[in-house]
């Protein structure tokens, strides 16, 4: 049996469809070799950790904020993006589809689940693309590993203020609904990844072992 | 009483949808745009004489012919057709320059800034046509797009727009030939941009002169599935409160292990999320899960060592 998660799958489809992921990338993140988190990453990381009340609060240049990771985020805006996040936090679910040499377990992991919707959420410093995930296979594997007909996507854009505060510039939301043909999308991606692994002589990588 | 109170529990229905049908010229997509109920088009691309069922119409020169739309100025119309959404967006871009200067960057295009306004003055005029009761249904011709080695078709829209039409449409469809047909695609695909609601699948466009209601019945679906997915997801919810309470206020294993029982018949997301909540609780309360059973059990005394985990 293959394993692997909703995030190697989308970056093998970004690897052939965009041209930001390198042939070494791609096989690093196959390799599971751990890399220095960028700071926009840190950010987000920080962002949700925030939404999950696991920050602290506090008083900055007047204002109140919710201390994460080292980022001072706006208390208000924190509130904000909640009332866009629905349901349980940080849920696993997994999915097994069929590729060639036999079924491939594709695990992930939901930001909020709700009985019937997965909400995900997304930060960047640039301002929100309602479309840039549309293609994106991380979500499809969502709706099937959670048996969800909607997954939304909570585009967030943070600012630094300066008085060091991130502050929400921006907040979108994006539904993506399942359609008939997903699963076979997911197969898709899947074997693609496979056949990448194989080609590259990492297919070893995505034995599943568990 | 002054105001009234939807409960948490009560179904909100969706009475008004924005929907965006693309395709080439010529394939009839303002003939479409009429078979909506009671239609009232915006004709931005000044072609919709050719359209041989061709209903109320006003012939829009300028983002003021949409900004004035008054409430009694649409009453007795239920679906308000944009023909195109892209120079309807056009428009709106040479009125916001107007306006500020600082909306622009020179040669007509908008500026960072003046994609925000757009933005929202667009979202804002969509609400404000639904506040209305109107449908609205926005027409676009198609764009190719290079991603990797493919093309795909999208709809003609400005820059920034065309994510901010995504985003606010309930629905989106590709239509082209197929063969002698003409189709609507409303299941996304590798060549094209769509979104699917209703579960609508590729639909055959019919003679619209014969099936006069075609878009109505089109739209009166994606009403239909959403209010359903809705009420859908109320009883959903109502079955895992009732299932977390269980979870959370179980103090030991038997009733712990009744509440896992009592999640059998839940959603698959709901059960996933059964399942953490049960972890969760089952670590609070220094319980194990007996493999083969299934079960959780209280912890074994130290010495012991059956085959569980935590």
């Amino acid at each position: 049996m293959w394993r692997a998660n909703a995030s190697l799958v989308e970056s093998c489809r970004l690897f052939y469809e965009a041209d930001f992921i390198t042939e070494s990338d791609m096989d690093a993140r196959i390799k599971r070799e751990p890399f220095p988190p960028s700071p926009e990453m840190l950010l987000g990381t920080a962002f949700h950790a925030a939404c999950e009340g696991t920050g602290t609060t506090d008083r900055v240049d007047g204002q109140n904020v919710i201390v994460s990771d080292g980022h001072a985020f706006s208390a208000t805006d924190i509130a904000a993006t909640l009332d866009h996040l629905e349901g349980e936090p940080e849920v696993p679910g997994e999915v097994v589809v069929m590729v060639q040499g036999g079924p491939m377990r594709i695990t992930c992991r939901a930001d909020y689940l709700s009985p019937y919707m997965v909400t995900e959420l997304k930060t960047s410093a640039k301002p929100p693309d309602p479309l840039k995930h549309e293609p994106s296979m991380q979500w499809r594997v969502y709706a099937l590993a959670y048996g969800v007909t909607r997954v939304r996507y909570v585009l967030v854009q943070l600012a630094q203020h300066h008085s060091g505060i991130y502050v929400v510039r921006d907040c979108q939301p994006v539904m993506h609904y399942r359609y008939r043909e997903l699963a076979r999308d997911v197969r898709i991606a899947a074997e693609r990844l496979v056949d990448y692994a194989q080609t590259r002589g990492l297919a070893g990588y995505l034995e599943d072992r568990s | 009483m002054a105001i009234t109170i939807t409960k948490a529990s009560d179904p909100i229905r969706v009475e008004h949808v924005v929907g965006l049908i693309y395709g080439d010229p010529g394939l009839g997509k303002s003939t479409l745009g009429f078979t909506a109920e009671a239609p009232l088009c915006l004709d931005f691309d000044m072609g919709v004489h050719r359209a041989s069922n061709r209903k109320d119409t006003v012939r829009a020169t300028s983002w003021k012919d949409c900004e004035n739309i008054a409430r009694e100025d649409v009453a007795g119309y239920s679906a308000l057709l944009v023909d195109t959404v892209g120079r309807m967006l056009d428009a709106l871009s040479v009125q916001l320059i107007r306006d500020d200067s600082k909306n622009g960057q020179g040669g007509g295009a908008l500026s960072l800034k003046g994609y925000g306004v757009l933005k929202i003055r667009f979202a804002a005029w969509l609400n404000l046509m639904r506040s209305f009761g109107l449908d609205v249904v926005l027409l676009a011709h198609t764009n190719e797009k290079k991603r990797g080695d493919d093309i795909i078709w999208r709809p003609d829209i400005q820059g920034g727009s065309l994510g901010e039409v995504y985003k606010c449409a309930e629905f989106v469809g590709y239509m082209h030939k197929a063969g002698r047909d003409r189709v609507i695609e409303f299941e996304p695909g590798d060549g094209w941009l769509a979104k699917n609601p209703a579960n609508l699948g590729t639909v055959t466009v019919p003679d619209m002169h014969v099936e006069t209601g075609f878009l109505a019945g089109l739209i009166t679906t994606v009403k239909a599935s959403i209010n359903e997915q809705t009420e859908e997801a109320r009883v959903a919810n109502l079955e895992l409160d009732a299932v977390r309470f269980a979870i959370e206020t179980a103090d030991d294993a038997a009733l712990l292990n009744e509440a896992v029982e009592g999640a059998s018949e839940l959603s698959t997301a709901a059960k996933a999320i059964a399942r953490k909540l049960v972890m969760a609780r089952a670590k609070a309360l220094g319980l194990v899960l007996d493999k083969e059973t299934k079960r959780y059990m209280d912890a074994p005394a130290e010495g012991e060592a059956p085959d569980v985990e935590s």
